[in-house]
């Protein structure tokens, strides 16, 4: 018996040891930030009524952020959302048809915990939380598009195979329910769903900080309530189900300890580290902003903004002083005054940057020799959503408005860091920048915003996050229509953010 | 005009049909079946004489209300346990009672409305409301029996039917009169009893729509707890006024979205399925017949009810073949031509009747079927074809049928 135990606990702890050292073989694998192309055919169906399919073709941004803890504790969070589609289908326009399940846009965390083998097998079960738009000629048009939304909740299996060092194989089943944001309210037809996600996927480390990879994606989401496929009183059909099919590129930047950019505030010492410490970090938030849009003439009261919305942010301070930070937003409420009468006005929000926005900024930082801080000039480029009651009546589909009422934006700004404690950091931050409207409106605009906000770090890697900014958005030309009307594209916001982060 | 709360006198008696779009897809979600199914047995026919001695109230016939000005008595059709027959109501001693009675004699009734506890009597001035339990026995309001009642109002330019009414006046009481739309102004007219010296009250149909016309058709509907004024015009437009929340909704975009002409309305039909549906018929001058049906599961009809959602349905239902509109298809069969249609009424079975141009009385049983009837004459022996109106029963299931001095019950 004495003999069974010690052969046990023997197995044990070198199966612990071995544990540890295969973490990092996986950790070299998975502690990434990656941006990737998707490109996506869907096909929303009534297994009952074939003549209501659609198909969407689309192509999206993926974002996709994974850690794996030195304790085993695995975190993902994945986000996309679409830039441009087509679709086919029966009617393309705003018909009351569901047309397409869960788009143009979705964020989902995952936490887990990993259990390596020393072979070089990794598995990962978790749970996972997530948000997806799910705009549709049924949901928009009783829900409105601010009200169009899933929650997600789920779990799955993540199977991950490093065959050599710095080259795997992985494999992901999730499965989720879908909860429509405005279940329970009849007359309004109820698209709870279950979602279940297949990924394959293969990962290259070209080199010890850059990795790609390629996956595979199926996707199957059907509506737990099949009845609405065919309402007897209405004789109207309804789809209710979609299977989608699509294959995602991903560029990562790595930062797990054998890339050599993990923790470098800790080990190194220097005040690049030292703001390094700061920078290099992940953060989710949430911000409340309250905003105006006035017009550009006539004599309409200005529309009143009260907005709250997620924010992700990632950003890096490299050692050689080159700095980039990539952020998205989603927005989660909006409540408006002074909104015009009309039905389309009370769907659609009046507001620049609806449902959400991506933008990149990437500088350089010229830190200073006797304080412990740092001026950072960047350029900022991104993608900013404005589906508004304005410009929607310009298209003929919800599809088309996805594809193009949208601001492509590009400016310059500086961002100055001070940290005035160990634990915390300042910082001041100027951005001014063109937006070129890429709506038939051709509204194109100018912004400035500007910042002031906190970073603490309390305990290890935690980092809390505190910012207050004023944007300020101003068309470039008068903005009113074709027929004397005006349009409420002057939007003045004042917000504030506050984020929960982790250091790497 | 301010809210009118609607005391709905007898629905089962007005046909206001709302267009229906696309509707009569049995069996929607199978494919289309082929060869075309036959006609749907025809409706029975059960023809009732009037009392002997009595007149039609209206000149000429056409109508299933009879009078005997020597009894100062008027007829019409009862359904029991024991068969269809005339019952036969004693009217009050009343200076209204015996205008009323003049005016029938005179031949001055221009058209006559059953329409609950209620038979409204028109003419080119006046609307004459007999009020009695027996008139229908499926009217929401209870009446002790053997109470009748005769009242009157004044009416002036009346473009449509006449209808009893209630509504909520300005000072918070509770007025009683009769309804109709108005050629001046455009306007549904709120006109009370004249006994009670409450004023009338106007709402011009612009509030609708901005191209409203004169109004040709009227009719009143209760559903899911709110009171409903259908108006049709002479340009097509298709408008539901709530009554209990003063609102209105123009169902003619939609309606149109899904293929509807728009055309000078005929007449109007409601029906209710349980306060969950709510059916609504129309037929248009030229024949058509439209039904739009919405599912609001219990829910008021608002302006937005049937704005871009999947809750209602535009289709005309005697168009025969396959309509497809938005990706939705639906296929009618054996229904009668747009060139024959006289009128229309749906009973609360939700089955609608066409009465035709020559003789004929159509059935479409229940709202869910996409097959109409044989046709079924209403015909007495050796009687030359003409136009048939079919309008309610006392049971509210089924309808009369009246072809000039010719009346049936059809089920």
């Amino acid at each position: 018996m004495k003999k069974l135990y010690s052969t046990a606990g023997l197995a044990f702890l070198f199966s612990t040891t071995v544990y540890a050292d295969e973490n990092s073989l996986f950790q070299n694998m998975d502690n990434q930030i990656a941006l990737g192309y998707n490109y996506s055919q869907a096909k929303t169906f009534n297994p009952d009524y074939s003549p209501l399919t659609y198909t969407t073709n689309s192509s999206a941004l993926a974002l996709h952020l994974e850690q794996l803890f030195d304790n085993n504790l695995w975190f993902a969070a994945d986000g996309s959302f679409i830039f441009q589609g087509s679709q086919t289908g029966p009617d393309n326009g705003f018909s009351n048809n569901i047309q397409m399940l869960g788009m143009p846009a979705s964020i989902a965390g995952k936490i887990g915990y990993s259990f390596n083998f020393p072979f070089g097998l990794q598995i990962v079960p978790y749970a996972s939380l997530g948000r997806q738009l799910n705009y549709n000629g049924i949901t928009v048009a009783q829900n409105g598009f601010v009200n169009s939304y899933y929650n997600y909740y789920g779990g799955g299996i993540r199977l991950e195979y490093v065959f050599v060092p710095g080259a795997s194989i992985y494999a992901d089943q999730g499965i989720g329910y879908l909860s429509d944001s405005n279940s329970g309210n009849p007359p309004n037809i109820n698209q709870d769903a279950m979602s279940y996600t297949s990924a394959l996927g293969v990962r290259y480390n070209l080199f010890s900080q850059f990795q790609i990879a390629a996956q595979a994606n199926y996707n199957y989401i059907n509506l737990l309530n099949q009845s609405i496929g065919y309402d007897p009183y209405t004789f109207n059909h309804q789809n209710t189900a979609q299977n989608t099919w699509g294959g995602t590129l991903y560029f990562a930047y790595l930062f797990s300890p054998e890339s050599g950019a993990y923790n470098r505030s800790i080990t190194n010492g220097t005040v690049n580290s030292e703001l390094a410490g700061f920078d290099n970090n992940y953060s989710i938030g949430f911000g409340i902003a309250n905003s105006t849009n006035r017009y550009s003439g006539g004599g309409n009261p200005a529309i009143g903004s009260n907005v709250g919305y997620w924010n992700f942010a990632v950003s890096h301070l490299f050692e050689n002083n080159v700095w980039a930070n990539l952020n998205a937003q989603l927005m989660n409420n909006i409540s408006q005054s002074n909104i015009p009468s009309g039905f389309t006005n009370s769907h659609v929000p009046t507001y620049i940057g609806f449902p959400g926005n991506v933008v990149t900024n990437i500088g350089y930082a010229f830190p200073l020799s006797s304080v412990p801080a740092q001026f950072i000039p960047y350029a900022n480029a991104g993608v900013v959503m404005s589906i508004n009651s304005y410009n929607i009546r310009q298209n003929s589909s919800i599809m088309n408005a996805i594809s193009h009422d949208m601001y492509l934006q590009y400016g310059l700004g500086g961002r100055a860091e001070y940290i005035v404690l160990p634990e915390l950091q300042l910082y001041a931050d100027q951005l001014f920048a063109g937006m070129e409207d890429r709506s038939s409106l051709g509204a194109n605009a100018w912004r400035s915003t500007s910042s002031l906000g906190l970073n603490y770090n309390p305990w290890s890697r935690l980092q809390l996050g505190i910012r207050g900014y004023y944007d300020y958005i101003s068309p470039t030309a008068g903005a009113s229509g074709s027929n004397g009307t005006y349009y409420a594209l002057n939007q003045t916001t004042l917000g504030a953010e506050f984020s929960v982060g982790i250091r790497y | 005009m301010k809210k009118i709360l609607l005391n709905i006198m007898g629905v089962a008696g007005l046909s206001v049909a709302l267009v229906a779009c696309g509707g009569g897809g049995g069996g929607g979600s199978t494919p289309e079946p082929s060869p075309a199914p036959s006609p749907a047995p025809a409706p029975s026919v059960a023809p009732v004489a009037p009392p002997a001695g009595s007149e039609p109230a209206v000149s000429g016939g056409g109508t299933p209300v009879y009078f005997d000005a020597a009894s100062g008595t008027i007829s019409l059709p009862q359904t029991t346990t024991s068969g269809t027959s005339f019952t036969t109501i004693q009217l009050p001693s009343t200076p209204t009672s015996d205008e009323l009675i003049m005016v029938l004699s005179a031949g001055g009734v221009t058209n006559v409305v059953t329409s609950g506890s209620n038979i409204v009597f028109q003419t080119a001035t006046t609307a004459y409301v007999v009020t009695d339990s027996s008139i229908s026995t499926q009217a929401a309001k209870k009446l002790q029996a053997g109470t009748t009642t005769v009242n009157s109002a004044a009416v002036s330019n009346a473009s449509t039917a006449i209808l009893p009414a209630t509504i909520l006046g300005q000072s918070g009481t509770v007025e009683s009169g009769v309804l109709y739309g108005s050629s001046v102004g455009n306007t549904l007219v709120f006109s009370p009893y004249i006994e009670t010296g409450y004023p009338v009250q106007t709402l011009p149909l612009s509030d609708c729509s901005t191209t409203a016309g004169t109004p040709t058709t009227l009719a009143t509907a209760a559903y899911a707890g709110s009171d409903y004024v259908g108006i049709g015009d002479n340009k097509g437009n298709v408008c539901i006024y709530n009554a209990s929340a003063a609102q209105w909704t123009n169902l003619t975009p939609q309606a149109v979205s899904h293929g509807y002409t728009a055309t000078s309305l005929k007449s109007f039909s409601f029906t209710n399925l349980d306060n969950q549906v709510l059916y609504g018929y129309w037929l248009t001058d030229n024949g058509q017949i439209w039904r739009v049906t919405a599912h609001t599961s219990g829910q008021p009809i608002t302006p937005t009810s049937c704005t871009g959602n999947s809750n209602c349905s535009f289709w005309q239902v005697n168009k025969t073949g396959q309509q497809t509109t938005g990706g939705q298809s639906v296929t009618f069969y054996n229904g009668p031509s747009a060139s024959i249609v006289n009128s229309i009424y749906s009973d609360l079975a939700n089955s609608l009747f066409v009465g035709s141009t020559n003789g004929y009385v159509y059935k479409l049983t229940g709202p869910n079927s996409v097959n109409w009837s044989a046709p079924a004459s209403v015909l007495a022996s050796g009687q030359a074809a003409t136009a048939v109106n079919v309008s309610a029963t006392s049971t509210g299931l089924g309808a009369t049928a009246v072809a000039e001095s010719s009346v049936s019950v059809i089920q």
